[in-house]
């Protein structure tokens, strides 16, 4: 009994079968990379966004917009330092929209607010150090404040960051000893 | 060396971290001045702090469940690619069907209108009525008789004006030969009054809304001989309706005079 296989116009069954195979390649290599970029990416999400909830769905979203893309990418090498990008471009979007929709929440209930000033109990509580500290993090330039986020993560030496992020690593120990000096003169 | 040459070298120290050692000068300021080593002190502790902070908000655990939303994610991805693809396809060959169908129609379209025309080219015109441009023969038109009633015809007007009034002619005197019953009426005209007699119908049509009685069909009883009652008239009594002038003054002595006489 002889065998039809259904072919679009245009189109052969070989080529569809490449194709299929070569995207099932892509597919594979986009996992195998998952596994070691993912938690990388929820990490970088989680610096700048200091939520979980939100960090687990911006570094989602990171990745499934690096899947799409995936096959564009001409380096695969530089793979980690592209999707380190992408999660912190998202995440800084997020948290510029977040600010802006508590402020929208929150400035007609309390038009004329202030900080109140700190007080003894206030400055020995041990998340007092976190807020003022995250602030701080918040006022830095966005150069260095991934330079400041990656080297704090475990594993990242200077040298990494600097290959990561394809700069020199003397760019990457200037940007590091500024940002904690710009840290240190806000916390002092 | 005094501590205000110090301070850039001890904050390097300070952010540099626990493993590094200070220089041999530095250290000997640091054991000397007592300011300088709490100060010391101080930055290296808010360095410490600063970074066990950013190692504890930067090194969070991974929740468990990210990697299989992330694989659902990307099975949906897939799964909607298809979709759009497949619907893709289909759109496109709704359309094609489409543009064939409404192709078609036009042509069908076209083929008919010209068929038609060929049609009415090649259909025989009927006869135009009897020209009456040349009655040089009998310039006046034949008298009608009780038992011939006055025809009605459509004005037969020479080529040249032929064109001007054919849209007037048909207008008006076509409703005519619609209620005079026949199919192509006539009308006996002289060659020098046809124009004329064409705009006297038509502002006679205009006018009256009604047809001309030059063109209405006479019945058989209409055509009898004209009975007019006899008319009485009484005698007339005339009189000058105005002053006379100076000349029929005058005229108006003389004649007394002769009556006199």
């Amino acid at each position: 009994m002889q065998e039809l296989v259904l072919i679009q116009p245009g189109h052969t069954a070989e080529t569809d079968l490449q194709r299929d195979a070569t995207e099932g390649a892509l597919r594979r290599e986009f996992e195998e990379r998952l596994a070691e970029c993912g938690p990388l990416a929820f990490r970088v999400a989680r610096g700048v966004l200091r939520n979980t909830a939100d960090a687990e769905d911006v570094a989602q979203d990171a990745i499934l917009r690096a899947y799409r893309r995936f096959d564009k990418l001409r380096d695969r090498a530089r793979f980690k330092a592209w999707l380190v990008r992408i999660t912190f471009r998202l995440a800084l979007d997020r948290a510029k929209s977040s600010n802006r929709r508590q402020h929208r929440e929150t400035s007609w209930a309390q038009p004329e607010r202030k900080p109140a000033p700190p007080t003894a109990e206030d400055l020995a509580a041990a998340n007092q150090f976190r807020s003022r500290l995250d602030r701080a993090v918040d006022e830095l330039p966005e150069k260095q404040r991934l330079v400041l986020l990656l080297s704090a993560m475990e594993g990242h030496s200077l040298e990494e960051v600097a290959a990561l992020l394809n700069i020199p690593i003397g760019t990457v120990k200037s940007r590091l000893f500024f940002a904690r000096k710009q840290l240190a003169e806000k916390l002092r | 060396m005094t501590c205000h040459r110090y301070k850039h070298a001890l904050l390097q120290l300070a952010s540099a971290g626990v493993e590094t050692k200070p220089d041999s000068k530095l250290h000997a300021h640091l054991q000397t001045c007592s300011s300088c080593r709490s100060a010391f002190e101080n930055e290296r502790s808010l360095f410490a702090s600063i970074d066990s902070c950013l190692r504890s908000s930067a090194n969070s655990e991974l929740p468990s469940s990210f990697i299989p939303t992330v694989r659902a994610r990307f099975q949906q991805e897939d799964q909607h690619e298809i979709q759009q693809q497949s619907s893709t396809t289909r759109g496109s060959g709704r359309l094609t069907d489409r543009l064939v169908w409404a192709s078609a129609f036009a042509a069908a379209a076209i083929l008919l209108f010209i068929f038609t025309r060929l049609d009415l080219r090649l259909k025989p015109q009927p006869t135009e009525g009897p020209l009456v441009t040349q009655q040089a023969q009998s310039p006046v038109a034949p008298q009608t008789t009780a038992t011939e009633p006055l025809q009605v015809a459509d004005p037969q007007i020479a080529p040249a004006t032929r064109k001007r009034f054919a849209v007037k002619t048909a207008t008006t005197l076509n409703k005519h030969s619609v209620l005079t019953g026949r199919r192509e009426p006539e009308i006996l005209v002289p060659p020098d009054q046809e124009i004329l007699l064409a705009r006297y119908a038509d502002r006679w049509r205009r006018r009256h809304q009604s047809p001309s009685i030059l063109l209405t069909a006479m019945e058989p009883t209409q055509t009898d001989p004209l009975q007019v009652p006899l008319i009485q008239i009484a005698e007339l009594d005339v009189k000058p309706l105005a002053p006379l002038a100076p000349d029929q003054k005058n005229d108006q002595e003389y004649d007394q005079k002769y009556d006199q006489k």
